[in-house]
């Protein structure tokens, strides 16, 4: 305990080293899964929307696929890949026998053909039903935990299955073999993720709601770029930069995202919200803010300038924890 | 009345007495015979038999002054009219000379440094036995700087010779020793005639005192040592023979031999006893008592801000520590700055890295067992101290000749200095990281056999932030953060010496445990009011015979209430947990753990110890019964100096689940107890008298493990435990140790260890979590003279164990990544530890007060310690992250 007091501390005073901050969007990324009902009753339908990039000078095949785990016995992101893995063990998959008239095999939401580029293209949407039995399956008193976990994976190439049989327990069931050389590709070139869907009888969680977007204090319109200099700087230290340099961003989001109450399950709650940012070029002083107090700055870099073009996007997105997102998108221009 | 120096210069005058009162003169090489004091600075010396007898031996003559050099008054004490006494141990050599001295009494450095001088320039008649010279100790020869009153008519004659008092008939001559030997200085002795005539002496340093010109008779000698069990013995007094004596009372808490300084364990193979002394010095610890601990052999060095107790191999839930025997729930304030009770109210610890005695129970890694001191019982005493982490205050005294109380205090500090760091960073503070602790005792002697105390002691953490920035690595740990830890008790303590074989200890205490933390929308909430009672009873039924045997209860009811998600399951990421089904769970339930135990220690031949024991204890959480035998033996296969022992033991421990695994809804009822197999085989061996070296070879076989699985699908804690795990954890310790002396201690401490665990059937073995293979640590603090002394200390770690990531995984939810681990856990180690520490001290003595101060300088290289890994955002980079650069810490004291 003595250390769970101090832990926050240290994660305070910890430097980040000179890593690329995880605001700075350059390669392949989803950012974001959308669900039109976080909170979700069996037999629902759920739509899915991804906020993604990718750079355009990246021609690689890219394939997306999408799978699900319902109930798996651990919520964490492992645990869904563990119970994805039992089930394709225990009911294996034969590429030579798919057939694409019929419905995705397995774990899978779309259809695709293992080793083939072409299965599930730029699939960025989806649509996933929950099961009927997804809270019935289970004890009452385990219902809390009721999930459905949705996988998304963009994978510049072809998405190809792991032998369950030869899978440790923390082994990945999918991996992903890059366009054009075949090569096994580290988790860090391709994109693998989950987005629950919480499994409730009558609980309801909506999305965060932007009521506006602030630049330097001021609204900041959707299709209003603002003109920014750029920082001489090649390190990954927001303080190096001038303080001159900096513009302020801010989110507010509408009092209705700020959701409390009591739950099915009797249980009272306080939504915890966070603003996170990111940008295609430049440093953030912070990219995560609690969203009641969001506001960041933002420099852009000369060395970026450099590498990508004077014209930056900037993804704003509000979170809460029960799994509800939002974002907008804004431009600036490097004089 | 004029005071006014008188010297052969008719301005100053100084008198330098010998004195005698308590003279020993023992002969450096061998035991001598007897005779009788008869000049200044002279003594008799006498054999020394090994036990408690009587005898009358050949005379051995002690030296003789022969040339006395008179110190010089020191200028400025002689100026302001200041007087002193500075006694002095002196070493001669066969001729008489002196080849050693050192300060025993101080009377300050300037007078200290002139009774030296001198005392390097005396001459004596040397000592001999029949007849033949041989060296000598005279351990207290006094200079006494002091100034007579001018006499109106000024009395001419040598002014500047000690004065000696008359030589007495030795009567008794007798010594005072721990069970291992060590001297008892300070103690009283009373010699009463049958005819209720009583007379008193004071031991010194060597543990020595004598009775001189006492009648012929019988006498009965009642020795009385804080911290031992009074004694009594009958002696007969003959005129013309000196009757010797060597008596060894038991330590107050047993009765039967234990192990003093870590360098005889006679109950339990390893037991390590740090004093005042060495727990106040180790530099690196701020003089922190249980950051001493972790110099000790078998003692893993905790991650960084991490307040554990560690001890081999073992997860620090798996050691308990005691306050006085009442089971505490904390060791240390956050991130292990320093541990809930401060140095100046601790007596001694006393710490068992396994194979325990049955008298404790309950955990199957170590126990610490930290002793209060009792309130001084003489006039009133206190302290005042600073330095940048924290400040105390300390009271204490006798209210009447029965009564005495102590009232102490600390407030950390380091929320002065954090708060603004914390704001400046654009966090919100509530209450800045803070820590208090406090300890008040009432003591009285109930009546000649009784003691009882109150006491009443606690510790308070608490934090509050807004963290308006969470990590970008899990949001979750944002919003608003508060954490608060603490705990009191009110203990109640009888020490009773039903008859002069039997002593009986009972302590009953009640108290409060709070953890209250919250992160976010996550919160954990327990309140607990646990009762304990110990009742202790020690008998020596013969000499080959003693019996320990007790009752140990403990009750604890609780409240608890959480939302969090479920804890990963092992080789599970912990995080991120922002966005994840969070259950909230409560219950009131209770522990219920009663036990009883007892202890043979049978000593069939004096160089055999055998000690048979058992403990009984039921665990209602668990709805278990378990016996636990346990058998140690001692086997002195050289008795005599220097002695050598070899030691062996084993035993049977369990520990019930924690109560968040066994009881619903956290848990899963109808769990085992963790079950261990504690094996020990060692030896000691005196190099000394100052030095020894003991090695202990250890082996734990660990069954019965609970381990948890993710059930997220059956229950609502997402968790289930079973007892799948196993464990097995072999090393070896090695303490080279020089004991305290006035002047020096130090030791070398070096384990070699190998824990590893397994977590299911058919699961690969991994490395425990709190594996070190080499701990190695060397310190030694000097007393330099003047008021300073010097410490340092140098240790070497192995690093830490952690898991490594090989990737990560988006968490869209959270916004972040989920670490892949690698299995099976825990498979790659840190860099390596090193780190030197040196600490100063400076005492100031003033007439009635002493002023100190310290500095503690941690890290003196500025070495860059490995203390954890640090990834970048999606896990594919990753780098070291380093502690604490170099720190001084300045403390200043001020003590009545």
């Amino acid at each position: 305990m003595a250390f769970g007091i101090l832990a926050p501390l240290a994660t305070l005073f910890a430097c980040s080293g000179d890593f690329d901050p995880v605001s700075r969007i350059t390669d392949l990324r989803v950012l974001a899964v959308h669900a039109d009902h976080t909170y979700a009753k069996p037999g629902d339908t759920v739509h899915l929307d991804t906020l993604w990039f990718a750079p355009k000078k990246d021609t690689r095949g890219r394939s997306w696929v999408w799978a699900r785990c319902v109930d798996p016995d651990s919520t964490s992101v492992v645990g869904c890949f563990q119970a994805i893995a039992k089930e394709l063990r225990d009911n294996p998959i034969d590429p030579s026998t798919l057939d694409p008239s019929k419905p995705p095999p397995g774990p899978f939401l779309n259809f695709f053909i293992p080793g083939t580029v072409t299965g599930g293209r730029d699939l960025d949407t989806m649509d996933v039903t929950v099961p009927t039995d997804a809270l019935s399956r289970l004890n009452e008193n385990a219902r809390i935990n009721a999930t459905v976990g949705v996988i998304t994976i963009v994978c510049p190439g072809a998405v190809t299955l792991v032998d369950p049989n030869t899978l440790g327990p923390t082994d990945l069931p999918i991996k992903c073999l890059e366009d054009g050389t075949n090569r096994d590709l580290p988790l860090d070139e391709w994109v693998i993720g989950i987005k629950r869907i919480f499994v409730r009888q009558t609980d309801q969680n909506a999305n965060p709601v932007f009521s506006r977007v602030k630049w330097d204090n001021e609204e900041w319109k959707e299709g209003d770029v603002k003109e920014v200099t750029a920082c001489d700087t090649d390190g990954n230290r927001f303080d190096r930069c001038d303080d001159s340099l900096a513009h302020e961003v801010a989110i507010e989001l509408t009092p209705e995202s700020f959701e409390s109450g009591t739950d099915e399950a009797g249980s009272s709650f306080t939504e915890q919200l966070v603003a996170q940012y990111y940008a295609t070029q430049g440093l953030f002083e912070n990219e995560v803010r609690i969203a009641r107090n969001s506001a960041t700055k933002f420099v852009a870099r000369t060395v970026d300038v450099k590498d990508g073009g004077n014209l930056i996007t900037l993804w704003l997105v509000a979170r809460d924890n029960r799994g509800g997102v939002s974002w907008v998108t804004r431009q600036v221009r490097v004089k | 009345m004029t005071l006014r120096p008188r010297a052969r210069n008719s301005v100053a005058a100084l008198l330098f007495a010998l004195v005698p009162t308590v003279a020993v003169i023992a002969p450096l090489a061998f035991a001598q015979s007897g005779a009788v004091p008869n000049g200044p600075g002279t003594a008799k010396v006498v054999p020394a038999p090994s036990s408690s007898t009587t005898s009358a031996g050949p005379v051995v003559v002690a030296p003789k002054i022969k040339t006395y050099v008179e110190p010089v008054y020191p200028p400025e004490r002689l100026a302001k009219g200041e007087k002193a006494d500075v006694v002095v141990e002196l070493v001669l050599d066969a001729t008489g000379k002196v080849t050693n001295a050192k300060i025993v009494l101080s009377g300050g450095d300037d007078f200290d440094a002139a009774a030296l001088a001198a005392a390097r320039q005396l001459l004596f008649e040397p000592a001999t036995s029949d007849g033949k010279p041989i060296p000598a100790k005279i351990a207290k020869y006094r200079f006494r700087f002091d100034f007579k009153e001018v006499p109106k008519e000024p009395t001419p004659g040598p002014t500047t010779k000690p004065e000696v008092p008359s030589a007495p008939s030795i009567s008794i001559s007798g010594k005072l020793k721990t069970p291992t030997e060590e001297p008892i200085a300070g103690a009283v002795v009373v010699a009463a005639a049958s005819n209720g005539t009583k007379v008193q002496a004071v031991t010194d340093a060597s543990g020595t005192f004598l009775f001189a010109d006492l009648p012929d008779g019988k006498y009965e000698l009642h020795v009385e040592v804080p911290g031992f069990a009074p004694f009594v013995a009958d002696e007969t007094v003959k005129k013309g023979i000196v009757t010797e004596v060597v008596y060894r009372p038991s330590l107050a808490d047993g009765g039967i031999d234990i192990v003093v300084k870590g360098e005889k364990p006679p109950r339990e193979v390893v037991k390590r006893v740090l004093e005042q002394r060495e727990i106040s010095r180790i530099p690196g610890t701020n003089g922190d008592a249980l950051r001493a601990i972790q110099n000790l052999p078998g003692v893993a060095r905790p991650p960084g801000f991490a307040g554990l107790l560690i001890i081999r191999g073992s997860a620090p839930t798996d050691t308990n520590v005691f306050i006085d025997g009442t089971l505490v729930p904390l060791v240390y304030h956050f991130g292990g700055l320093s541990s809930v009770v401060p140095t100046e109210v601790v007596e001694k610890f006393d710490f068992y890295p396994g194979n325990f005695g049955t008298e404790y129970g309950r955990v199957m890694g170590g126990i610490v067992d930290v002793a209060l001191r009792s309130p001084t019982k003489e006039g009133a005493h206190g302290l005042i101290q600073f330095d940048i982490i924290d400040g105390r205050i300390l009271a204490e005294g006798a209210i009447d000749s029965k009564t005495r109380f102590l009232v102490a205090g600390r407030r950390s500090w380091v929320d002065v200095w954090l708060k603004p760091v914390l704001e400046k960073t654009g966090t919100g503070v509530s209450t800045a990281p803070v820590y208090y602790d406090y300890q008040l005792m009432l003591e009285r002697d109930l009546d000649a056999k009784t003691t009882a105390r109150l006491a009443f002691f606690g510790s308070d953490d608490r934090l509050a932030i807004t963290l308006n920035t969470p990590s970008s690595a899990d949001p979750a740990a944002g919003g608003d953060i508060s954490a608060h830890t603490g705990f009191f008790r009110l203990q109640g303590r009888t020490d009773t010496l039903l008859t002069k074989d039997t002593h009986w200890i009972n302590t009953v205490a009640y108290g409060r445990d709070v953890i209250d933390f919250t992160i976010g929308d996550y919160f954990f909430r327990l309140n607990s009011h646990p009762i304990t009672y110990r009742s202790d009873l020690r008998t020596k039924l013969s000499k080959e015979i003693a019996v320990i045997g007790g009752v140990d209860f403990l009750w604890n009811p609780f409240d608890v209430t959480l939302h969090f998600p479920p804890p990963p399951q092992p080789g599970e990421a912990a995080g991120p947990f922002f966005a994840r089904p969070a259950p909230t769970l409560s219950t009131s339930s209770s522990l219920f753990r009663p036990a009883i135990y007892g202890l043979l220690e049978l000593s069939p031949t004096k160089v055999l110890k055998f000690l048979p024991g058992v403990r009984l204890d039921y665990a209602k959480d668990s709805q278990q019964w378990n016996l636990s035998p346990r058998v140690a033996m001692f086997l002195d296969i050289v008795p005599e100096f220097p002695k050598t022992t070899l030691k062996a033991a084993a035993g049977v421990f369990f520990q019930p689940p924690q109560p968040q695994e066994s009881i619903s809804p956290f848990g899963t009822p109808g769990l085992k107890n963790n079950r261990a197999i504690h094996y020990d085989v060692g030896a000691v061996q005196q190099l000394t008298k100052q030095v020894d070296i003991t090695v202990d070879g250890f082996y734990k076989d660990l069954s019965d493990l609970v381990v948890r699985k993710s059930s997220a699908s059956t229950t609502a804690s997402g968790i289930t435990y079973t007892n799948d795990g196993i464990g097995r954890v072999l090393g070896l310790e090695v303490l080279l140790k020089y004991k305290p002396d006035d002047r020096f201690f130090g030791w070398l401490a070096y384990t070699l260890s190998h824990s590893q665990r397994r977590d299911t059937a058919g699961a690969p073995w991994r490395n425990a979590q709190y594996d070190q293979t080499h701990i190695f640590t060397i310190l030694g603090s000097y007393r330099l003279g003047r008021g300073w002394e010097l410490g340092a200390r140098w240790r070497y770690v192995s690093g830490s164990m952690f898991t490594p990531n090989h990737g990560g995984v988006s968490d869209f939810d959270a916004g972040s990544y989920a670490p892949i681990p690698s299995y099976p856990a825990f498979g790659e180690r840190l860099p390596a530890f090193h780190q030197g520490d040196i600490r100063v001290d400076k005492v100031w003595k003033f007439s009635s007060w002493k002023l100190s101060a310290y500095l503690d300088v941690q890290n003196v290289y500025n070495h860059a310690n490995p203390e954890g890994v640090r990834y970048n955002y999606n896990y594919s980079q990753r780098d070291i992250i380093t502690g604490l650069p170099i720190i001084p810490n300045l403390g200043i004291r001020g003590e009545l």
